[in-house]
């Protein structure tokens, strides 16, 4: 009795560290994983671990006795019930029943699933492989739904899972058949253990060595415990490629993050939005995208593409040829925005922003992709002109930031003066108001909706701009030792807008956000009086020059998030409720020399090479379209063209290029800056044709621009990050050719170790290492060919099952190997031929006997080759 | 060398012995075997089948293999006892019998006083009596009243036994089926072989009165001791101590093997590899072994279990074994 103690009790040791121990730890880091991107588990992962360790130590620790799994279970599930009906009803009415339901029901969840787990590791015996397979499709889900999909990337997510899954099959078939009894059983687990972790080690170390170049940031998420923040899709800000540039996805919700680099460049612009005078700058803030749809499944506000009164202009603007245009008046009729407008334009300069990304104040319809001066190339990478309808009631000046400027207070006061004479809402589009009012109703959204309610009671506020001062001063408030009610915060939290119950979380108990979080609680807020509103997302403007007036610098960290109120007739106006950051002591940039102002392009013509005359430094193209005075002409027919590129600069992608590169049939857009074509005014009547006979011939022309072929575009994109939400298609493709690529390195690997066996046979040193690693191969082989020596003697094997049904020698070569392994005598040469002989033709005669498909499907079989490895069975029959 | 040479010997002899009761005994080499190992082994062997499956004939012409044709005085004595339940043990190692010139009582020598003994279904016969042969099996030696008397050096038994279930018997207790180094099944033999027997049972018959005597009692005391000489590797010596340690912790066998069945084990081992024609223990010698020297030692739980508790054990060392790389 003594003695079957001690066995289940060495045996269970064994099980609690070797089994339990990896599948808590990689289970929590996948937990940690989901918690990033599933704002239901409320960013507690450490709880959730803690509760799966217990679900499964608690499994665990019945099984291996001879509990009942159902009996068990139902009394736990009853339990389980039983507690969740007393917390409903409980807390019924309080404040954050619904926080902690949830929590209840997360808890049970992870609970349960540890117990299964548990259940399935103490009885099920080929459970590992299932439990890995379900963990490999997890990881499958997050990295599918989140990752920006690298294919190097994906494998340093799969690496650990696929590894673990490994260990764990092996290792729960090694202590299945375990003898505990066995002498130094701890030291050999140990090895099998160190040699596990240094092989991960390894893996890890080479796979972030492998990444390092590409993936800067990947070493910073690990040393932050913050694995694959940089890799998110939410947090584009921080991302760089392979190509330098930022996407813009989520743009400004992990603003203030500490991670955004407060040093680095985002782009440049210069902004013509002057106040009355005409002299002090207006900022104005520059949107990505506007949030403003409810997603009831993940209880937070969402980009929706399908906005009704769509005003969101945002073309591709790497698709546009350089100089030009593209605009889009719609967006200017559903901003439906007739008083204080005028319009602004914007030149941007691309540092790290995406090649393809549009960011411009609201409400932006016109954009022109222009040359970077040559003295900036190297700094800039691109850059676009851009034509918008301003409110001359808009400013990024519009909260806490007076600072004491009189003209500034003036101007605030007097356009919150007009703002409380717009007209109400009763005139508004009803489905508009009803979209851009739209609330959930539940327990939580009457407790924003009742606090927006005492915030307007108590301030009387009864206009909308008031209402939204009220708010704004809501969050300003301080308490009674003066110290501020909502701080700042840069809790790491996941990109994106947080949830409906982390913002009731963040207004009734935490009080700590970033801007993401003040955006979407004022947005509730707002949405409860009934005032139209979304979230916007983009870049904050902050005026720190006062050389360049109207030129801004926009760093990583200025990616923001506001809301944006809607007024009748004025239109959306900005409206930032984000408290300052205490902590934050960001000296101003001292912004640098900006970019030289560009050339007015007075032509831009488009069309194909037809001739070059290299010695005259003349081509011909055949003219398509072009751009004059910023007119479009078509040319139908199109025309030949003769050029005088003498002058001309000549740029690819790549960089400047000497005439000779340019090639018949490439597609060409030639800018020219000339005075002449100054002086030649189109008039109405003038078309194409004429507007060509009026040019000098051959034009002068100052730059060529060769456009990218179809497959250079191609190669391009595959190099830079799609910025796209997310392009399922590659997702899936990637996932695809990994999981193809791992199942075949899986079915390969039992051959992988048939060749490894034959390759130390074939290289040893020593006979008698020679001999055991034939008799190894040969083993392995006859093994995984389903001819497996079940606890015969070596000799009685070959004898009856291999000899006899295949008429090799194996016999001989085994009282050889015998001799050699028991005897203590050499081997001699009369031996050594025996075995040289007998192991290739025994190899081959088996495998020319057996027919190809049996060996092909017994060669892939890799339980197979795993129980050739792993310890004998105890008391097997 | 000249180690070698001896050894050569012996193995020559042993051919000849096997071949010499082959020419008798068909299709029973592995029983040869055994039972030679045994010999080598200085224990004994039990045979257990059913009656005329050739146990009685095998004994028969082992020991006239040994001795020759009834007998010399330098050749090897052989008896032949038929248990019965009437037997009693002065029938078996002899008693005082009245001298009448003497006028005293001398010591008449019963049938054990032999080198080679024959048992014949000896679980028909009383406790008592099977208990007097166990003794003298394990002592070597009978005492009587205050006299020793010493059995001779060369003293081999071979018991046979009917099936336990079979009536009239009375089953041996498990100490004493402790004395016999090897027990086997006998079996029948294969078809064709006794087809061959029916087509020349007269010719076998005839064998059997000429056997010639191919070794000498001192052959088979060289024999003996050159068994002894055999080399056992470390790990094989592990595996009977794990084999012998698992049958103790076994859960369905109430008796495990005891350490005097591992050192029989060892010994049988080298027997075994000798009779096999090697001077070193393999795996397959273990793999040979371990039913026939550990299985009627072993006390089980049910039926079941004594049909899978050995080879289990068995199986799982021979698998340890196999993956075993040992390097010289």
């Amino acid at each position: 009795m003594m003695q079957l103690k001690q066995y289940t009790f060495r045996k269970e040791a064994a099980l609690y560290l070797l089994l339990g121990l990896p599948t808590i730890a990689v289970v929590g880091y996948a937990i940690f994983e989901a918690n990033q991107y599933f704002s239901f588990l409320q960013n507690g992962w450490r709880m959730q671990t803690l509760e799966f360790a217990l679900g499964m130590l608690a499994a665990f620790s019945l099984f291996l006795r001879r509990f009942r799994f159902l009996p068990i279970s139902l009394v736990l599930l009853a339990i389980v019930a039983g507690t969740g009906l007393l917390v409903e009803t409980q807390l019924t009415g309080e404040m954050d029943a619904y926080f902690w339901s949830v929590k209840f029901y997360t808890a049970a969840l992870f609970f349960g699933t540890g117990w299964i787990a548990g259940y399935g590791f103490a009885r099920a015996r080929f459970f590992s492989v299932v439990w890995s397979v379900l963990l490999l499709a997890a990881m499958a889900v997050v990295v599918a739904t989140t990752a920006s999909l690298q294919s190097n990337m994906v494998i340093a997510l799969y690496a650990p899972t696929l590894a673990y899954s490994f260990y764990i099959i092996y290792i729960s078939e090694l202590l299945r058949n375990i003898n505990t009894r066995e002498p130094a059983l701890f030291w050999k687990v140990a090895r099998r253990m160190l040699g596990f972790m240094a092989l991960m080690i390894l893996l890890i170390a080479g796979l972030l060595y492998w990444l390092k170049p590409q993936y800067e940031g990947v070493e910073k998420e690990w040393s932050q415990q913050q694995p694959k923040e940089g890799n998110n899709k939410g947090s584009g800000m921080t991302h760089n490629d392979g190509s330098g540039t930022t996407t813009n996805q989520g743009m400004g919700l992990s603003a203030f993050n500490n991670k955004a680099n407060k040093d680095s460049v985002v782009f440049v612009a210069k902004l013509d939005n002057f106040f009355v005078d005409g002299k002090t700058p207006n900022p104005l803030y520059f949107i990505t995208d506007y949030y403003s749809k409810f997603d009831i499944e993940t209880q937070t506000f969402e980009v929706d593409s399908l906005r009704p009164f769509n005003d969101l202009f945002s073309p591709d603007v790497s698709q546009i040829p350089l100089f030009f245009t593209k605009q889009d008046t719609s967006v200017l009729y559903s901003a439906n925005n007739g008083r204080m407008r005028r319009t602004a334009t914007v030149e941007v300069y691309k540092k790290q922003l995406s090649a393809r990304l549009f960011t411009a104040p609201s409400t932006a319809y016109f954009v022109q992709p222009i040359s970077v001066p040559d003295e900036n190339k190297d700094v800039y990478r691109s850059a676009y002109r851009a034509k918008m309808m301003v409110s001359e009631l808009n400013s990024a000046y519009f909260v806490y930031n007076p600072a004491g400027a009189q003209w500034l207070e003036q101007f605030q006061e007097e356009r919150f003066r007009i703002l409380r004479e717009a007209p109400d809402y009763s005139q508004t589009n009803a489905a508009f108001m009803q979209y851009y009012t739209s609330m959930p109703y539940g327990e939580e959204y009457d407790s924003i909706r009742a606090l927006a309610a005492s915030i307007v009671t108590e301030t009387g506020a009864n206009t909308t701009v008031d209402k939204a001062i009220a708010i704004r001063d809501f969050f300003m408030r301080k308490d009674e030792n003066g110290q501020p009610t909502f701080k700042y915060s840069d809790n790491p939290g996941v990109p994106g807008i947080p949830s409906a119950n982390k913002l009731t979380y963040f207004l009734f108990d935490n009080k700590k956000g970033y801007c993401a979080y003040y955006a979407g609680a004022t947005l509730f807020l707002l949405r409860s009086l009934g005032i139209p509103s979304r979230i916007a997302t983009g870049f904050m403007t902050i005026d720190r020059s006062n050389k360049n007036p109207g030129w801004y610098w926009f760093y990583e960290d200025q990616a923001h998030a506001w809301v944006q109120v809607y007024f009748p007739g004025y239109g959306w106006i900005d409206f930032d409720t984000t408290v300052p950051d205490a902590e934050q002591q960001q000296a101003p940039q001292p912004d640098q020399t900006p970019p030289l102002a560009t050339q007015t392009a007075w032509l831009v013509a488009n069309g194909t090479v037809v001739s070059k005359d290299t010695a005259a430094k003349k081509v011909t193209m055949q003219l398509e379209k072009m751009l004059y005075w910023d007119q479009p002409y078509e040319l139908n027919p199109t025309q030949p063209w003769l050029m005088d590129v003498s002058m001309a600069k000549i740029t690819h992608d790549t960089g400047v290029v000497s005439l000779s590169a340019l090639e018949k049939g490439q597609q060409i857009v030639a800018v020219s800056y000339a005075n002449t074509f100054k002086e030649i005014e189109p008039t109405e009547a003038d078309n194409a044709t004429t507007l060509l006979q009026r040019f000098p011939t051959p034009a002068p022309i100052d730059e060529i621009k060769i456009m990218l072929t179809e497959e250079e575009k191609a190669a391009l994109d595959k190099q830079a990050v799609p910025d796209k939400p997310t392009d399922w298609n590659a997702v899936w493709r990637n996932l695809a050719i990994g999981t193809v690529a791992a199942i075949v390195l899986l079915l390969a690997f039992p051959w992988l170790i048939f060749r490894y066996l034959r390759l130390r046979a074939a290289t040893a040193g020593k006979p008698a290492t020679q001999q055991y690693w034939r008799y190894l191969s040969m083993m392995y082989y006859l093994h995984q060919m389903g001819i497996e020596k079940t606890g015969l003697s070596p000799v009685q094997f070959a004898r009856q099952q291999v000899d006899a049904q295949f008429g090799t020698q194996l016999e001989s070569f085994m009282q050889v190997y015998q001799k050699l392994k028991y005897s203590k005598q050499a081997l001699n040469s009369r031996d050594l031929e025996i075995a040289a002989a007998c192991y290739p033709s025994t190899l081959h005669t088996v495998s020319k006997q057996l027919p190809f498909k049996h060996r092909f499907s017994h060669m892939l079989n890799l339980r197979r080759s795993i129980s050739f490895f792993s310890k004998p069975s105890l008391y097997a029959s | 060398m000249e180690q070698t040479q001896a050894t050569e010997m012996a193995m020559q002899h042993l051919q000849q012995l096997v071949d010499n009761i082959e020419t008798v005994i068909r299709g029973k080499r592995n029983q040869i075997k055994y039972i030679l190992t045994a010999l080598l082994a200085k224990g004994h062997i039990l045979m257990e089948d059913n009656p005329g499956t050739g146990k009685t004939v095998m004994a028969k012409t082992l020991a006239q293999s040994i001795s020759g044709a009834m007998g010399g005085d330098s050749s090897v004595g052989f008896k032949r006892i038929q248990f019965t339940p009437d037997l009693l043990p002065m029938d078996l190692i002899g008693s005082h019998i009245y001298d009448e010139d003497k006028k005293e009582f001398v010591f008449k020598k019963g049938p054990l006083f032999t080198n080679v003994l024959l048992a014949d279904e000896i679980n028909r016969a009383s406790p008592k009596v099977q208990s007097a042969l166990l003794e003298c099996m394990a002592e070597n030696q009978i005492t009587i009243g205050d006299t020793t008397y010493k059995l001779n050096k060369l003293f081999f038994t071979i018991a046979t036994q009917n099936p336990v279930e079979m009536e009239g018997t009375y089953p041996l207790p498990a100490a004493q089926l402790d004395r016999f180094s090897i027990k086997i099944i006998f079996g029948y033999v294969d078809e064709t072989t006794e087809l061959e027997i029916y087509n020349n049972y007269l010719g076998i018959a005839n064998n059997l009165q000429h056997i010639q005597q191919v070794l000498s009692m001192q052959e088979i005391l060289n024999l003996q001791e050159q068994a002894e000489q055999v080399t056992i590797h470390e790990e094989l010596v592990k595996a009977v101590r794990n084999i012998v340690w698992e049958t103790r912790r076994h859960p369905e066998i109430i008796l495990g093997a005891s350490t005097r069945s591992g050192i029989n084990f060892l010994k049988c081992l080298k027997a075994y590899a000798l009779v096999n024609g090697r001077t070193f223990v393999t795996e397959d010698d273990i793999f040979d072994l371990t039913i026939p020297v550990l299985d009627h030692r072993l006390m089980y739980r049910n039926k079941e279990a004594k049909a899978n508790a050995l080879p289990g054990i068995l199986k799982t060392e021979m698998d340890r074994l196999h993956k075993l790389r040992i390097t010289q």
